[in-house]
C-alpha cells in the first residue's frame, strides 16, 4: 500500500483512500477535494522535505508531508 | 435593518467586496487569513439599510483553526440572514464545496463569483449554473464599484430561493433510526452522515445510534458526492483552461532549494535599503526642511510676543521640536508600510511561509508566523492578531508573544536620530544590527518556550498557494494614503497629549513652579533620578533618559520626541528644535558610544507601548501577557548589559583584543561541551549496566 508522503517530486498519483478515523486533518483534506480518483501531483517540497506542494483539482496547496501517509494512492 | 453575511473561501476577496459595498478601508491582501475577526459596517442599497458583516474564511462548516471558529459560530447564528457566498472564478470547483455546505444548512445565499483575476482559468456561464444550483449567482470585480449593482439587486429580492441539491437523494439509513423530537429527518440524515456531534449535543439527543445507522465512511462519500456534483455543474456550466490556480514559473525560483532564501533576503534588504537610506532618507529630509519653512514664521510671532514665558516654551519645545521630530519620519514609515503591503499583495508570503516552515517549525513556531512577524516590523498592534491563524493554541501564544521583538515601525525615529548622531555613517549597520538582534533575540525566546511551558504540536499547515498579483495603482494610491493619514493622526492625538504632558512634568517642579530657566528640579527629573540607578549597569543613568524610557510605554515615538524636549528645556533653546541640534547636543546625555548602543538594544527589546499589550492581553490572556512584558523586560535587561559590556570593553581595549578573548572564550566553552560528550558516550560504550536510561540502551 502506497501513500502519498513516499511520492518523489514531480509524480503524479492517483488516490485510492484513505487511512484512519475522519479527524479534522482527514476532513480538510476531503474538503479540499481530495477525493478517491482524483490526481494528485508532488510540485514541490520545501527545504527539508518536510513540507510538500501538492496540485489537486487544478490549484496548488501547501502540506506537512507526514501528514500525507493517510492519503493511500496507486 | 437586514444583515447580510459575506461569506467564502479564504483569499476569495471577501473584505474586498466589503470595503467596496461600505466604502470602508479594512485591511486587505494576498494571503490565506487576513481577516480574522467579523467585521460590520451598514450600508444602502437605494433606501434600504443593511449591516454587513465581514467573517474570516472558511472551507467548510468544520473548523481547524481559531478564525475558522468565528465564521462557522457566525454562520450558525445567523440562520436566517442572507448570505453573499464570494467565489473566486478561477478556482470555482474548490469554492463551490462551500456553497453547497452552505445550501445544504438551508442558508439563503445569493452567489457571487469573483472575476478579480485577469487571467482566466473558468469560463462560466451564470445563468446556467444559477438554474442548476437553483439560486441566483452573479459575476463582479469585488474591486469595481460598478460591477457590484446587480449583487445590490439581488439582495432586494426577499423570496429564499429553493436549492438544487440532487445528490442529497443518496444519502440513506442502513437501519432503522427513532424518530427525533421536532427535528426534520432529512436534517438528521444529513447530520449523521456528516458526524456532526456539535449538532447532536445542541438539540441533546445521543448521536450513538444515528453514527452507527449510516455507512461508516459516511464523511468520505458525503464529501464524494459534493464534489460529483460540482464536476456535473462545471461540466454543464463552465469551460476551463489548462492552466493550474496559483502555479507559476518564479516558484521554480522562488521554491528552490538553492534560490529560496537568497531572493527572500536579498528582498528583504532592498525594502530595508529603501526605507531607511536612499528613497526615505531623502524624502525625510525634505519634509524636514518644509516643516521648518512653514513653523519658523510662527515662532518668530511667537517669540515676539510671548519670549520668555512658558507659552512660548510650550510651542517651541513640546509641540514645534517634539513632534516636529516624529513628523520627519513620516516618509520612512509610510515606506515601510508600503513595501509590506505590495508584499502581502503579491501572494510571495505564501512562498516564504512554505520556504521557513522547516527552520521555524524547530523553534516551536510555524511558517504561517512568519508573517505575523514580518507584519510586526510594520505595527505590532496589528499584528498580534494576525496570530490567529495558527491551528494550535501554543503556537499562537509564542507568535503573538515574539511579535514585539520585530522591531516596530515606531521605533525608526529612536534608531535613526539616536543613532545617527553618534554613529553618522555607519549607522546602516547599526540599524540593521538591531534589526537582527530583535530577529535573534525572538528565535531564542521562542526556544525557550517550546522546551518548557509551551510545547506546541506540529501545525498542519494546509495553506492554498495564492497566484501572484501586482498591487494595483489604484491601490498604491490608497494605501499611501491610509498610512499617511494614520500617521498624522497618531501624531496629532496621542503624541501632542504626551508631549504636553512630559513638557509640563518635566517643566514644574513638584511645588508647581516653573523651573524650565533657572535650572530647579522637575517633577520629572525627580522621578527620573529615583529610578536611574536601575539603569546604572547598562550604561545610561541619566534621569532624561530613563524618563524618555518611562514616557516610551505609551507610544515608542515618545522616547525621541521627550528626549527632544529635554534637550530644548536644557540648552533653553530659542531656535527651533530640528533633529540636527538634537544630533549634537543629545550628546549630553549618553557617556559612550557603548551606552548609546545598550540604549538602543533596550529600546528594540523592552515592553511594547500599551495600545500592542492590551492587544496582546485580548488575544492571549492576561496571564501570558503579564509573563510576555517580565521575558521583554528581562530580556531587555540582560542583552543591553551584555552589549553595553561587551562595547565598553571595545571602546577601552579596542576591538581585535576583545574579539580574541571573546573567541577564546567560546572556543573553550565549545572544547569543554565537546570533551563532555565524549566522556559520555565512553560511559556508554563501555558500561552495559548503566541504570540511567540512554537512547543508545533504549535502541538495543
Amino acid at each position: 500500500m502506497k501513500t502519498l508522503d513516499r511520492a518523489k517530486k514531480g509524480e503524479v498519483c492517483k488516490i485510492v483512500g484513505f487511512n484512519g478515523q475522519f479527524d479534522r486533518i482527514l476532513r480538510r483534506f476531503l474538503e479540499l477535494g481530495l477525493s478517491r480518483g482524483e490526481k494528485v501531483k508532488i510540485v514541490s517540497t520545501s527545504l527539508q522535505n518536510k513540507v510538500v506542494l501538492i496540485e489537486i483539482r487544478g490549484y496548488v496547496l501547501s502540506v506537512r508531508k507526514n501528514l500525507l501517509d493517510r492519503v493511500v494512492v496507486e | 435593518m437586514k444583515e447580510v453575511l459575506l461569506v467564502g473561501n479564504p483569499n476569495t476577496g471577501k473584505t474586498t467586496l466589503f470595503n467596496n459595498l461600505t466604502k470602508s478601508d479594512e485591511h486587505i491582501g494576498n494571503w490565506h487569513g487576513v481577516t480574522v475577526e467579523n467585521k460590520e459596517k451598514s450600508f444602502f442599497v437605494g433606501e434600504e439599510e443593511y449591516v454587513l458583516v465581514d467573517t474570516p474564511g472558511i472551507y467548510s462548516l468544520c473548523p481547524l483553526s481559531f478564525e475558522e471558529e468565528v465564521a462557522v459560530g457566525t454562520i450558525s447564528s445567523h440562520k436566517s440572514s442572507k448570505i453573499i457566498n464570494i467565489c473566486d472564478r478561477n478556482n470555482l470547483q474548490r469554492n463551490l464545496y462551500l456553497t453547497l455546505c452552505l445550501l445544504e444548512q438551508g442558508c439563503d445565499v445569493v452567489l457571487a463569483v469573483n472575476e478579480i483575476d485577469k487571467n482566466v482559468i473558468f469560463k462560466v456561464d451564470y445563468k446556467r449554473l444559477g438554474e442548476e444550483l437553483g439560486v441566483s449567482v452573479v459575476g463582479l470585480d469585488a474591486e469595481k464599484k460598478e460591477t457590484v449593482q446587480s449583487l445590490k439587486n439581488e439582495l432586494q429580492k426577499s423570496e429564499k430561493p429553493k436549492a438544487n441539491l440532487p445528490y442529497l437523494k443518496e444519502l440513506h439509513w442502513e437501519k432503522s433510526v427513532p424518530n427525533c423530537k421536532g427535528q426534520d429527518e432529512d436534517v438528521i440524515l444529513l447530520k449523521a452522515y456528516e458526524k456532526d456531534e456539535k449538532f447532536f449535543d445542541a438539540i441533546g439527543v445521543e448521536p450513538k445510534q444515528y453514527f452507527e445507522a449510516v455507512p461508516s465512511d459516511s464523511v468520505l462519500i458525503l464529501s464524494e458526492l459534493r464534489y460529483k456534483h460540482i464536476d456535473s455543474l462545471i461540466e454543464k456550466c463552465a469551460k476551463r483552461t489548462t492552466k493550474v490556480y496559483g502555479e507559476s514559473k518564479f516558484d521554480r525560483f522562488a521554491l528552490s532549494k538553492i534560490f529560496a532564501l537568497p531572493i527572500f533576503f536579498s528582498i528583504l534588504a532592498v525594502i530595508f535599503y529603501l526605507t531607511f537610506f536612499s528613497l526615505g532618507a531623502f524624502l525625510s529630509d525634505c519634509l524636514s526642511a518644509f516643516l521648518n519653512i512653514l513653523t519658523s514664521p510662527i515662532l518668530r510671532f511667537l517669540e515676539k510676543n510671548f519670549a520668555g514665558s512658558f507659552v512660548y516654551d510650550l510651542f517651541n519645545v513640546a509641540i514645534f521640536g517634539g513632534i516636529g521630530t516624529v513628523l520627519s519620519f513620516l516618509p520612512q514609515v509610510v515606506l515601510l508600510f508600503f513595501f509590506l503591503s505590495v508584499l502581502e499583495d503579491s501572494g510571495y508570503m505564501s512562498r516564504i511561509a512554505f520556504i521557513f516552515e522547516d527552520i521555524l517549525g524547530r523553534i516551536g513556531l510555524s511558517g504561517k508566523s512568519v508573517y505575523t512577524l514580518l507584519m510586526g516590523f510594520g505595527c505590532s498592534t496589528t499584528a498580534i492578531m494576525t496570530a490567529r491563524n495558527m491551528d494550535d493554541k501554543n503556537a499562537k501564544i509564542k507568535t503573538a508573544m515574539l511579535c514585539p521583538y520585530m522591531s516596530c515601525s515606531a521605533k525608526i525615529p529612536i534608531y535613526t536620530v539616536i543613532g545617527g548622531a553618534f554613529f553618522g555613517a555607519k549607522n546602516i549597520f547599526v540599524i540593521f544590527g538591531l534589526y537582527l538582534l530583535g530577529v535573534v533575540v525572538a528565535i531564542c525566546v521562542s526556544k525557550i518556550f517550546d522546551m518548557t511551558v509551551l510545547k506546541s504540536k506540529e501545525q498542519s499547515f494546509i495553506l492554498e498557494f495564492p497566484p501572484y498579483r501586482m498591487t494595483s495603482l489604484k491601490r498604491v494610491g490608497k494605501i499611501l494614503w491610509k498610512n499617511v493619514k494614520e500617521f498624522i493622526v497618531r501624531i496629532g492625538t496621542i503624541m501632542v497629549a504626551m508631549n504636553i504632558i512630559i513638557w509640563t512634568l518635566s517643566s514644574f517642579s513638584f511645588k508647581f513652579q516653573y523651573v524650565a530657566m533657572d535650572g530647579g528640579e522637575s517633577m520629572l527629573e525627580t522621578l527620573g533620578k529615583l529610578i536611574a540607578p536601575i539603569f546604572s549597569p547598562l550604561g545610561f543613568e541619566n534621569w532624561a533618559i530613563v524618563a524618555s524610557l518611562l514616557a516610551g510605554l505609551v507610544a515608542k515615538e515618545v522616547v525621541v520626541s521627550s528626549i527632544a524636549m529635554f534637550n530644548g528645556i536644557d540648552a533653553g533653546a530659542t531656535k527651533l528644535i530640528s533633529s540636527s541640534i538634537l544630533l549634537s547636543s543629545s550628546v549630553v546625555y549618553f557617556s559612550s558610544k557603548a551606552s548609546v548602543l545598550s540604549f538602543l538594544v533596550f529600546c528594540l527589546l523592552y515592553t511594547p507601548c500599551t495600545a500592542s499589550m492590551a492587544m496582546l492581553s485580548a488575544e492571549i490572556g492576561k496571564k501570558w501577557t503579564t509573563i510576555c512584558i517580565f521575558v521583554q523586560l528581562f530580556s531587555a535587561y540582560i542583552v543591553s548589559f551584555l552589549v553595553f559590556n561587551v562595547a565598553f570593553a571595545i571602546e577601552i581595549f579596542g576591538f581585535w583584543e576583545i574579539f580574541g578573548t571573546l573567541s577564546a572564550f567560546v572556543l573553550l566553552a565549545f572544547s569543554i561541551l565537546f570533551i563532555c560528550k565524549k566522556i559520555k558516550k565512553k560511559e556508554c560504550d563501555s558500561c552495559q549496566s548503566c541504570k540511567k536510561k540512554c537512547k543508545r540502551n533504549q535502541k538495543s
